[in-house]
């Protein structure tokens, strides 16, 4: 894989913060309560904690599906607080949502096409970007004119991270990557994360898994009732994997 | 709000909390609702033996839409299914009452049942094929149905064709008795709907109705039967909105296609009861005296008015009755109710 | 016999193909906005309405004005959507219903007052006579508005299914969400989408108003029929429309021919209930509503 296949740009990935946020989502509720991490490039950071502690809310604010009522979002030196989920597109920022995020009606190649959706000024930028996904994921090229809803979810899958990555995105937030995968499909799943890692782009982990989450990160978060809770490098998580969950059993 | 366990067994009750905790967070004394409508009740009463006879009628178009629309708002502003063809159903009493009459001579006290009961039956069947779906469905079913009803009753020589069937009087007498007699009996007619509306909102089945409207999907895996529920509410409105149509039918004296099924008649009922308020017992009673008198209103006062010169047709109530409709729903969705009583408490989502 | 029934399956099919047409407007708001339009046939009749004004009534020809009826129903829609969306995005089903109910009432009250209620028939020009084939008879009007239905659904399926604009609206209508992760901008979509929606139900009035007469109060038997051809053909695709439209179309002229002429309502009411009953899963299951 050579370093022109990278699919990064060429300056190097910028930084993703979140500052203070504080984020709910009915008028009075309260998810996210000053939280603030920080997602540095060409490294994993992994957002670790128990049902309910604010993990895929953290999520909705970084890509810009949930404005926080306070604090901010910053890409590199950008304040991108307001920006909506498409303008976060343009400047890098991408999503794999939780399960299933095919368009099932629509075949893989469409899904693709629509992945690359920013690019459509530019058909053969488009038409490019298309391409390169189908060299990084061969055996997408099998299935590209099936519906997406009748793939396999290791196939599926595959078309999310193909969608992902087709506008060359360099900052990507995963959300539960493993969940509803046989197990074998799992460690794949890992390892294209730890590839993306690799390129040189900036990686925001949210995972269940924490055994997993916790082998691949540099950096681990852990949140606990929408509150920062621990942080650290993943040294200071290995080994205490029990302990960990047990502390979040007791919270 | 309800705390929910990670039990897999729950009940109904847990279902139906939602409903509950708002309608028992209410502070004021219970019986201010009761109060007010026997108050409205017994002004009309008074006013029905005082007026002249004109007025009287007005009355009697009153109370002949509360009736129905008590029924409908059972379906409608409780459960949420919008019945967009409740003209179909009081079509269905009248000409099931007309026809008794004047084919096999049957008198007004007998005919009153059978015209519900036929106005049921219809309900069933339009219940059983759509009342599975979402509201959106029996929306506009309902809504075609209308057309298909007159077309149908112009079309079977049972039911007098485009001509009409002609209906006996119910007593004898002269005008005055004839129309308090059948004052009288829509009285009753009304008071007894507004007593089922305020049965059903104090009833695990009126709650059952408000959590289907709420979040349908919920209540079915909480185990609330709602289908029957529905088809339940469905069938106590036709039932009175079937009645409602058999004295319609002996009051007037003669029934025809284009007149009883027509769609201002659902329009009148689902605007009085969105003005008055959905999904409370004393809304369609509100809402029937002041759509009602609005509608006499406009009908006089609108030939007496010109716009840049031109005459403004008759139409033009409708018109102002539909814009009110659209203002209602979108501003003032609780009616006039909802302004009064303020409802605390959230609805869960599961 | 055969002949009467081959003449009617010939009916059946060219009056199918406008009641595609005129069915694609819900469709598509229903299908891709979730929007139970129940004013949908309020907007046939005004164009149907409109149509006449033009060709009766200002001598327009009747194939030219077509468009400005269309082009009219697209900026009334992008109008419409625009002043109404904001105030029914979070609203529930309920109040959208009600609101629409009022807005049929209120367009069905305005068309009597300027129309009246009179039965309104299109001034033909050169589209009025027969085609006669021998064995068949076909009116020219008729040929015509279902040549342009047909035209205007496959170009509707190629636009939905070979471009990427197209690929974007069948997107929006399944994940919402996911297409604005995309970049997908769905508030604009959503606003042409609902202009287009009106506009195909302006052309729906135009079609209905070539092959009969019509009248303002009546047009609801119309909403009906879409409705039939929606639920038949199932959302989503405007190829299926079309094919539904077409059943629908012959199963109603060869009925009408083999019984008495009334008969064909209840028949198809009966299968629109037998339709219904039979697709108890709620065609789908309406998704979140995109305004």
């Amino acid at each position: 894989m050579t370093a022109t296949q990278t699919g990064t740009t060429q300056r190097s990935s910028p930084e993703l913060r979140l500052e203070q946020v504080t984020a709910g989502y009915f008028a009075n509720d309260v998810v996210l309560d000053q939280v603030s991490l920080r997602v540095r490039p060409g490294a994993v950071t992994a957002v670790l904690g128990p049902n309910g502690s604010g993990k895929s809310t953290t999520l909705r604010v970084l890509s810009g599906f949930l404005a926080p009522r306070s604090g901010r979002v910053l890409l590199g030196e950008e304040d991108i607080t307001a920006l909506r989920v498409g303008e976060r597109l343009h400047r890098g920022v991408s999503l794999l949502p939780q399960g299933r995020s095919v368009f099932p009606e629509l075949t893989v190649l469409e899904n693709l096409r629509l992945g690359a959706w920013t690019l459509r000024h530019n058909r053969a930028a488009m038409n490019g970007a298309v391409e390169a996904m189908l060299e990084r994921y061969p055996s997408l090229r099998a299935f590209r004119d099936k519906p997406a809803g009748s793939l396999s979810g290791g196939q599926a899958r595959l078309v999310e991270f193909a969608r992902l990555l087709i506008t060359r995105p360099a900052v990507l937030l995963i959300d539960e990557p493993s969940v509803g995968l046989a197990p074998v499909l799992v460690d794949e799943v890992y390892d294209e994360i730890i590839r993306l890692k690799q390129e040189g782009r900036t990686i925001l982990l949210v995972d269940q898994n924490v055994q997993a989450a916790i082998e691949i990160a540099d950096e681990v978060y852990t949140l606990a009732y929408g509150r920062n809770h621990l942080e650290g490098g993943r040294d200071r998580f290995e080994g205490q994997l029990d302990e960990l969950i047990r502390g979040w059993l007791s919270l | 709000m309800a705390e929910r366990s990670g039990s897999p067994v729950v009940s109904e009750d847990i279902a139906l909390a939602p409903a509950v905790a708002a309608a028992s967070v209410r502070r004021r004394p219970w019986w201010i609702g009761p109060v007010i409508a026997a108050a409205i009740f017994a002004v009309l009463g008074v006013l029905g033996f005082t007026l002249a006879l004109g007025s009287v009628t007005t009355l009697i178009v009153v109370l002949l839409y509360v009736t129905i629309a008590q029924g409908w708002n059972l379906l409608g502003g409780y459960g949420g299914y919008l019945n967009f063809g409740a003209a179909v159903l009081f079509g269905t009493g009248a000409y099931t009452a007309a026809v008794l009459n004047s084919s096999l001579k049957w008198g007004f006290f007998a005919t009153l049942p059978l015209a519900a009961a036929g106005a049921v039956i219809v309900s069933l069947v339009i219940g059983i094929a759509t009342l599975r779906l979402r509201s959106h469905y029996f929306a506009i079913f309902t809504l075609v149905l209308t057309f298909l009803a007159a077309v149908v009753v112009r079309n079977v020589p049972l039911f007098g064709g485009a001509n009409g069937v002609y209906v006996a009087v119910p007593i004898d007498g002269n005008n005055r008795a004839i129309t308090l007699f059948v004052f009288v009996t829509l009285l009753v007619l009304a008071i007894i709907a507004t007593i089922v509306a305020w049965a059903v909102e104090h009833s695990r089945f009126g709650n059952a109705l408000v959590a289907i409207k709420e979040d349908e999907p919920a209540a079915q895996v909480l185990g609330v039967r709602t289908t029957s529920v529905k088809l339940w509410a469905l069938v106590i409105g036709a039932a009175l909105a079937g009645a409602a149509g058999a004295v319609y039918a002996f009051q007037t004296g003669y029934i025809e296609p284009n007149g009883t099924f027509d769609v201002s008649l659902s329009l009148d009922i689902v605007l009085l009861c969105v003005v008055g308020g959905l999904g409370s017992w004393i809304g369609p009673l509100i809402g029937g005296v002041i759509v009602v008198v609005l509608q006499q209103w406009l009908r006089v006062a609108i030939p007496d008015i010109s716009l840049f010169g031109v005459q403004l047709p008759a139409e033009a109530s409708r018109l102002v009755l539909g814009v009110l409709l659209i203002v209602f729903a979108l501003f003032a969705r609780r009616g006039i109710v909802g302004f009064v009583v303020r409802r605390r408490g959230r609805s869960v989502t599961v | 016999m055969l002949e009467q029934l081959l003449q009617a399956g010939v009916n059946g099919i060219l009056l199918g193909g406008v009641y595609g047409g005129f069915a694609v407007g819900l469709s598509l708001i229903l299908g891709v906005l979730r929007i139970v339009n129940i004013a949908h046939s309020a907007v046939l009749i005004i164009g149907a309405l409109g149509y006449w004004q033009l060709v009766n009534g200002l001598g327009l020809d009747p194939l030219l004005a077509i468009v400005p009826i269309v082009l009219l129903g697209y900026l009334l829609g992008l109008g419409v959507q625009r002043g109404v969306a904001h105030y029914l995005r979070r609203e529930s089903d309920t109040t959208v219903l009600l609101a629409f109910f009022g807005l049929m009432v209120v367009i069905e009250t305005i068309a009597i007052i300027v129309w009246t209620t009179d039965t309104k028939t299109l001034d033909l020009h050169y589209l009025g006579g027969v085609l006669d084939l021998g064995f068949l008879r076909v009116p020219v009007a008729r040929v015509v508005a279902a040549g342009l239905s047909f035209a205007l659904l496959v170009a509707l399926h190629l636009f939905l299914t070979r471009t990427l604009t197209g690929s974007a609206i069948r997107g929006l209508s399944s994940n919402r969400d996911v297409a604005e992760m995309v970049g997908i901008d769905g508030n604009r979509l959503s606003r042409h989408v609902f202009a287009m929606s009106i506009a195909f139900s302006a052309f729906g009035g135009t079609a209905l108003a070539l092959v009969v007469p019509f009248t303002p109060q009546d047009h609801l038997r119309w909403l009906a029929w879409a409705f039939l051809v929606v639920i038949l053909g199932g959302l989503g695709s405007a190829l299926r429309t079309l094919v539904a439209g077409v059943v629908i179309g012959v199963v109603e002229s060869v009925v009408g021919v083999l019984l008495p002429f009334q008969y064909t309502y209840l028949v198809l009411y009966g299968l629109l209930a037998v339709v219904l009953l039979v697709r108890n899963q709620g065609l789908g299951g309406l998704k979140a509503r995109s305004l």
